[in-house]
Formats: C-alpha cells, structure tokens, sequence
C-alpha cells in the first residue's frame, strides 16, 4: 500500500482548490449543496487509488478513506474518469468507465461541471485589490479577443491559400460547381436512360 | 533498603514517580508554541498526519469521542464537526497549559455543545466502562509512563467494536532515511527549540522520546496483549510515523 502522506497531500490541496473555484462561483455551489449528504467512490483502476467525494452543505470534502453509505461508485482509469468528469464525454458508452449505483448524481455533477463559471476576476482582486485586478482582467480580455480574432484571421488565409494560390484544394465556388454539375450530367443520363427504354418499347410493340 | 523502579525520560533514566513530573515540565514549557514548532519541525506534515487518522477513524454524527494526550485540539475539532450536535468529544490532557491552550482554541473557533475538556491522566481515565466509539492518541502515547496501563484503561472505556487509533513517532522503514532523521532530530531540532521557545531541552527530550518508544511490531505486540483484536498499523512517511489501529472485541 502506498505512503498515505502523500495521496494526503494531493487530496488536501485538490480539496483547497475546489472550495477556492467555488468561492468565487456561488452559482454551482448552490447547486452543489443539492447533492449534500452524498458519497461518491471514484475507483482508480490507473493509478490505483480510491478517492471519496462527499459532498457537503458547504462543498466537497476528498478523502481516500471512507466507511459509510456510497451514492454510486465510478470505476476506471484516472484519465478516463477525469474525460467524464470534466471533458465533453457526455455518454458512459465508450467512456471506459462503469457506474454502479445512482447514475443519477453523476448526472448532476456533469452538469455542474458543465456550468462551471468561476469569476476570475474577483478572484484576483481578492489578491491585489479592485482597481488592478480589473484593469489586468481587461487586458487579459483584450488579449483573448485580440488571440480569436488572429486566430480566426489565420483561418481563413490559410483557406483563401490553398484553394486559390496553391491549388491543392478546390474552393468552396468551384466545389459548388462541379456538384452541380455532376447533378445536371446525372439527371441527363437517367433522362436518356428513360428515352432509350421508351423507344426499345415502342420498338418491341412493333415487331409484334 | 529496597531500590527505586525506573523508568527512561529520553534518553536518561528517572524514578518512576517522577517521569509524569518531568514530562508535565517540558509541555508547560512549550504549550504556547506547540502548533508553531509542530508545523515547523514537521514543515506541516503533521496536519496531513492527524487528517488521515480522522480519516481512518470513521467516525460519523451521533459517535462519542475521547481524544486523549488532545493538547492543543486540532483532532477535537475536526471530530466536533464529525459527530454534530446529537455526538460528544472529550478533550483530555494530563496537562493544563496545553489543556487551556486547546480549550480557549476550540472556544474562540465556536466550538460549543458538543464538546468537554477534562484533565486526565491516560493510565487512569475518569470515565465509565463502554463509553466511547472511538479512541485516539496522537503523539502522546510515547510521554505516558506505564503504557500497558494505559492500553488497559482505553480498552475498558471504550465501548464494544469501538476503535482505539494511536498516532506516533516509529522507526523509519529506510536506514538512509534513519540516519537523516537521526540527524535531524538530535542537531536541528533542539536548534529549532532554542531559537523559537528558548528550550533546546524540551526539544531534546521530545527526540530522545520517539527513539525510546516501542517500534511498530512491539506497539500492535502490546496492543494485542491489552485485549485489542484486529490490531494493524500503517506507516507514513517512510515509518518516520505510524498509525496503529485496533479494535474492542
């Protein structure tokens, strides 16, 4: 069994952080006190580890160690249960991770999850005051929006390159025509198909 | 003339009668500063330490507590808002200064209701037969003179299937890690005593202490011949300290 000082250590400072997110994200904490009273086993299969979260009136209490009644139990790799947690893995199927007990509360906490909205920037002035934060939150923003715009910028260079200057690729136009042109030869030849059949009708009525 | 028992203070030998003395001078010497060197000495490992025992002792809302050698009461407090307002935590020293310094703690942090401080000495405990669910004794264990008594005296009030947890200094699993905590120990710890509380000797003794305690197998040994079943004990820290649990049959 592994030194309890150290998965310790790490439970102690995830809880931390999550009090912290939540402080300054009263939405989901509210939303959080719903499930109070509950336990949920994460069962680490990679690394092996079980992690206990109970969730209280106030927040999230971790703990490795835990002897009362579970809610439900998650069992599978770390990563994969962190990809359910916490990324766009919305589904169990193909997750890698088995649920036993109520999938119900797991559905509740993807959703928190989900609608997690921490307001970084009253964060910070808890830090370094009001005024600084706001005006650093600003240019973080500016920032941001600044990255998007080039990012969305770079995009459609890139686009504009390939399909006109380099020709690798067709444009979206000549893509545009050439599927239409494909449907004009297709209704053509299904036109001709349907003259010949006419005609080797009419020919066959003839001979009889 | 008959000749006097004795029994060890660290590393010196003193008269039975006399050791509880001894010890009660070194904790009145450094109640004040006990949770500042602790964290100091230990770089705040201490915490992590004591938050795994409460872990490990389950207890839940509605549980009676006695919290012996409770000193400064940061497991009483922690158990306080574990058993709730139905539950009981007993905070028991032998020692009055740290026993008022944990009291005015839990006071001025509103612990209320739930919660009794009593001046108790553990080979001797002022309580009826089954009386508490749980049991614990974090770093004090090795200050108590006769401690087959005192694993005596937890096991009769302790109720039936209750839980004793003992939190202690041991011996280091790693001989490399020995020979650094050795070190440790016997320079910079009085070092550190001297500096903060202008003790080096309460310091001194508190390291002889943990290398005269009893190593994990000989304490689960003792717990076993006090009547405990179940007895197990986990290491932390690389054995520099150990959590031995047992339970009331």
């Amino acid at each position: 069994m592994a030194d309890p000082t150290a998965i310790t250590a790490v439970l102690t400072a995830l809880e931390k952080a999550a009090a912290k997110a939540l402080e300054y994200d009263p939405g989901t904490r509210a939303q959080l006190a719903k499930l109070a009273g509950q336990t949920l086993l994460l069962d680490c299969t990679q690394p092996a580890q079980k992690i206990y979260l109970q969730f209280t009136a106030s927040g999230i209490a971790l703990s490795g160690h835990y002897e009362g009644e579970l809610a439900a139990t998650l069992s599978g790799s770390g990563t994969d249960i962190a990809k359910l947690l916490f990324a766009d893995q919305h589904s169990l199927y193909g997750s890698g991770v088995s649920i036993s007990g109520n999938a119900g509360v797991l559905a509740q906490l993807q959703g928190l999850m989900g609608q997690l909205d921490i307001d970084w920037e009253l964060a910070l002035a808890d830090i370094i005051g009001t005024l600084p934060a706001h005006a650093l939150a600003q240019s973080v923003r500016g920032a941001g929006r600044w990255g998007r715009e080039r990012a969305q910028s770079a995009e459609r260079l890139i686009r504009e390159y390939l399909a006109e200057e380099s020709g690798a690729v067709l444009g979206r136009s000549e893509f545009a025509t050439f599927v239409a042109d494909i449907d004009d030869t297709r209704f053509a030849v299904d036109r001709l198909g349907a003259r010949i059949a006419r005609l080797q009708a009419h020919n066959d009525h003839k001979d009889h | 003339m008959s000749e006097k028992k004795t029994t060890h203070f660290g590393f010196e030998q003193v008269e039975v009668d006399k050791k509880a003395e001894r010890v009660a001078d070194v904790f009145h010497s450094v109640a004040g500063k006990y949770d500042l060197m602790n964290d100091l000495m230990s770089g705040g490992v201490h915490r992590l330490w004591k938050r795994y025992t409460i872990e490990k002792s389950a207890v839940r809302t509605g549980h009676k507590v006695l919290d012996i050698a409770g000193g400064t009461g940061d497991l009483s407090y922690q158990f306080a808002q574990k058993v709730g307002p139905e539950g009981l935590v007993v905070l028991a020293d032998i020692n009055a200064s740290m026993l008022n310094v944990g009291r005015d703690r839990l006071t001025d942090r509103g612990v209320a209701g739930n919660l009794t401080c009593a001046q108790a000495d553990a080979q001797y405990l002022p309580f009826p037969d089954n009386t508490f669910d749980c049991i614990t004794i974090a770093f004090g264990l090795r200050n108590v003179t006769d401690k087959d008594l005192a694993l005596a005296a937890m096991l009769r009030v302790l109720k039936p299937s209750g839980r004793l947890l003992i939190l202690e200094f041991s011996k280091p699993a790693n001989p490399l890690l020995e020979k650094a905590y050795d070190t440790y120990s016997f320079s910079l710890l009085p070092l550190m005593g001297k500096l903060i509380t202008n003790d080096a000797d309460s310091y001194r003794y508190l390291a002889e202490s943990i290398r005269m305690h009893p190593d994990q197998k000989t304490l689960q040994g003792m717990m076993d011949n006090a009547g405990f079943v179940m007895t197990e004990f986990q290491n932390m820290t690389g054995g520099i300290v150990a959590l031995h649990m047992g339970v009331k049959p």
